[in-house]
């Protein structure tokens, strides 16, 4: 269930980050996944709606009643949010970054980035 | 039909591989953002429907695995759903079985049997328990299974449908392995040559001549 010491998958992370901002529904999802992960993490509806069953039974994240765009609204699409657990566990995962490259810095590894790639 | 209908029909029936309730849930969704997804490729047709079949795939293999999870050995070998053919079909090959081992056993023939030194046998009782009775079998149960089919059609690939029938498809399969090593690989190729167009007469003689 939702174990806060284990660290989120890429995929369920980035899902996460998107409903931070709003509701959405899947292919909205899987668009801002795509641009967040800056192209490197594509996920086809299989994938996408494993997980999104895969968190919705963690209660990470929930079926939601609003929907931002009525023009282009369709009654076949549902739209997610993220739960106040999904929040805090978002929140976890992101400090769990920081305090890695906080770490990094103290070891004294500086990352530049070359050629599109970040080497140490 | 125009392409996008197509591409959805296509689509419908990669759904069809997730088990039941899954599809309840998310299967009007899955087809809403699939449709979405095509209106809006940018990719070659090839990768497209590459990337988009193996990951139905693997989320249906994933789907599968944990609905079997929670079934119970007894609800995954479901005798309920398939008993008379099932039994029946056993009972027609057990003849067949004794009869080959205990042949076998007291060296009257050597295996594998040929079907052209067994159609040229006078034995009768040979013929009728090493052929007749495994293809009674198979007819048996691949009866049954169409019958099971006609209700499930949207299921057929679904590996729910297999688990359901799991013995039935065994049986089948363990017959027409009888036949093939009984038979013997030559006798193989004069099956595949003759019997798809249904040239009987072509298939014994090619028989015969292995």
């Amino acid at each position: 269930m939702n174990d806060n010491n284990q660290p989120l998958t890429p995929p369920a992370f980035y899902v996460l980050l998107a409903l931070s901002q709003r509701e959405r529904h899947g292919y909205d999802i899987m668009k801002t996944v795509a641009g967040d992960s800056a192209g490197k993490l594509r996920m086809g509806p299989g994938t996408l709606y494993g997980l999104i069953k895969r968190l919705l039974a963690e209660g990470l994240i929930e079926e939601s009643d609003v929907r931002p765009d009525p023009s282009f609204d369709n009654e076949r699409r549902r739209y997610y949010r993220l739960t106040s657990g999904g929040r805090a566990r978002l929140g976890t995962e992101l400090r769990r970054f920081e305090q890695a490259v906080k770490r990094a810095h103290q070891l004294g590894v500086n990352f530049r980035c070359r050629g599109g790639l970040w080497t140490a | 039909m125009d392409r996008l209908t197509r591409a959805q029909a296509w689509y419908g029936r990669l759904l069809s591989l997730y088990p039941a309730a899954y599809r309840r849930r998310f299967e009007l969704e899955m087809r809403q953002t699939f449709r979405d997804l095509y209106l809006d490729n940018q990719l070659a047709p090839s990768i497209f429907w590459g990337s988009l079949a193996f990951d139905a795939l693997g989320g249906a293999i994933q789907e599968q695995i944990v609905l079997s999870r929670s079934f119970s050995m007894k609800k995954f070998v479901s005798f309920s759903s398939s008993p008379s053919a099932l039994y029946i079909g056993t009972g027609l090959m057990l003849p067949a079985a004794l009869f080959f081992a205990i042949g076998t056993g007291l060296q009257i023939w050597p295996p594998p049997l040929l079907i052209g030194q067994l159609l040229q046998s006078h034995l009768r009782l040979m013929k009728f328990a090493l052929i007749t009775l495994p293809l009674l079998a198979i007819s048996l149960n691949v009866a049954a299974l169409i019958w099971r089919a006609i209700p499930a059609r949207g299921r057929l690939l679904s590996l729910s449908f297999v688990k359901n029938n799991f013995l039935t498809l065994a049986l089948i399969i363990v017959a027409l392995g009888w036949l093939a090593v009984l038979f013997g690989h030559d006798t193989l190729g004069c099956a595949v040559q003759h019997l798809p167009l249904l040239h009987w007469h072509g298939f014994t003689q090619c028989a015969l001549n292995h």
